[in-house]
């Protein structure tokens, strides 16, 4: 299953929905989660839309046409979201009028607005595209599975598919998770950081003036050991024909914290450049989203961000990243992402 | 009446988020869907919440709905006449 990028946009807590600042000037957050940093929705979405849209409704309706735009694309062959908690913010606006109101008279529009598939609901309804629409909720493989499905859409003819992944986090859904120490609550946590946003592509099944990256492989496995990260690895290079000296660069999901997983994948690659991408995005359940994007950029740029190169040394051609990530130990991901011959 | 209406313009801009609007924007013969102040069908469901929650009536047929919510002043209107 291969898929060419031909548009891609991104809002991160850096700067990376404007292109011509990307990662430019680092943003230094002072709370406990990492908050979107967003762009003037209102240049972006027509304003008598944007007044009903929480925040993840707008991180995914614009980075979704910014991909549209950069492919040229007007109406694509479906549309396919992953998100873990979906419009959280909606879904607590709506709970909390049913307990105000003692279940009585709820306003229609937050329980519209409150559920998954509104993100990908909304992006057709704005396009007026009856194509495939479909929404995955797999925590931390939501993502992949919608990445997978846009692959298999493009194997069986459709021309394009826009793809994505979006989170949003609010101080409740923050304080829940750290009350469960799932996410950092203060800077002496070892724990991974919360972090939030939105990124989306045009995949396309052929390559076009507007392709620079291509999606070559993607494999989403669960529950591994740490001793199995590495035959995982070997496994999918194999099956690429491809060995770990063929990688110009490994950019993996780590989060900062000491982890068994990212350590023995470093260990196999220690002949690599290895980059991280979590210092931009913070920990997710569709951060991996961001992490293909990133990719993507990198591949396109032919440039490794000074911000997120870990070990090892970048010269010469960029031609293919290994993405590996994994949420909480539990959901694991590979990708191969290549720059397409020009 | 007077204040009603203006109150009614608050409420309104606040509960349908127009952020764009000023009370005095709104006039109170101004339809307030289509080519008016441009609200739509999830709005008029958002006006009949607002009606029966802050003011305690109820709009049972949807044709009254159409009459009630042309404007400020058929909404103050029909809230003083059902008002209890």
């Amino acid at each position: 299953m291969k898929g060419y990028i031909s548009g891609t946009a991104a809002i991160t807590p850096q700067h990376t929905f404007d292109t011509g600042r990307y990662l430019e000037e680092w943003v230094d957050h002072q709370t406990s989660y990492l908050s979107a940093t967003e762009p003037a929705y209102r240049e972006i979405i027509d304003p008598k839309l944007l007044r009903r849209m929480s925040r993840i409704i707008k991180m995914s309706v614009a980075s979704a046409y910014k991909a549209m735009q950069m492919a040229k694309v007007e109406i694509p062959g479906a549309v396919i979201v992953g998100t873990g908690l979906g419009c959280v913010q909606d879904t607590e606006k709506f709970l909390k009028e049913i307990i105000d109101n003692e279940e009585g008279i709820l306003s229609p529009t937050a329980f519209i607005q409150s559920t998954h598939n509104t993100i990908a609901g909304q992006i057709a309804l704005m396009l007026q595209c009856p194509n495939h629409n479909f929404t995955f909720s797999n925590r931390g493989h939501s993502f992949e599975n919608a990445l997978e499905d846009a692959l298999l859409q493009l194997q069986e003819g459709v021309e394009h598919v826009l793809v994505g992944g979006a989170d949003e986090i609010t101080p409740i859904v923050h304080e829940l998770m750290g009350s469960i120490r799932c996410v950092s609550i203060n800077q002496e946590d070892q724990l991974s950081v919360l972090g939030e946003g939105a990124a989306f592509f045009i995949l396309t099944k052929d390559q076009n003036e507007q392709s620079f990256a291509a999606i070559e492989d993607t494999v989403a496995f669960n529950n591994p050991l740490v001793d199995d990260v590495r035959g995982k690895v070997v496994q999918f290079l194999d099956r690429n024909e491809l060995a770990s000296a063929d990688i110009d660069l490994v950019l993996m999901g780590h989060n900062g914290v000491a982890d068994g997983f990212f350590d023995a994948m470093g260990d196999l690659m220690k002949e690599n450049a290895i980059a991280q991408f979590k210092n931009i995005s913070g920990e997710s359940f569709t951060a991996s989203a961001y992490g293909h994007h990133l990719a993507a950029v990198m591949l396109q740029k032919q440039q490794v961000f000074q911000n997120t190169l870990v070990s090892g040394k970048f010269g010469g051609s960029l031609d293919r990243i290994l993405l590996y990530n994994h949420y909480k130990g539990v959901n694991h991901t590979l990708t191969l992402l290549s720059k397409c011959p020009s | 009446m007077r204040n009603l209406q203006e109150k009614l313009k608050g409420e309104i801009i606040e509960l349908l988020n127009l952020e764009d609007l000023q009370p005095e924007d709104i006039g109170n013969d101004e339809p307030l869907f289509g080519s008016g102040v441009g609200l739509d069908s999830i709005d008029a469901l958002e006006l009949i919440v607002l009606l029966e929650r802050e003011y305690g009536v109820k709009i049972e047929n949807p044709e009254e709905g159409r009459e009630v919510f042309n404007s400020i002043n058929t909404i103050a209107a029909f809230i003083e006449k059902n008002r209890k």
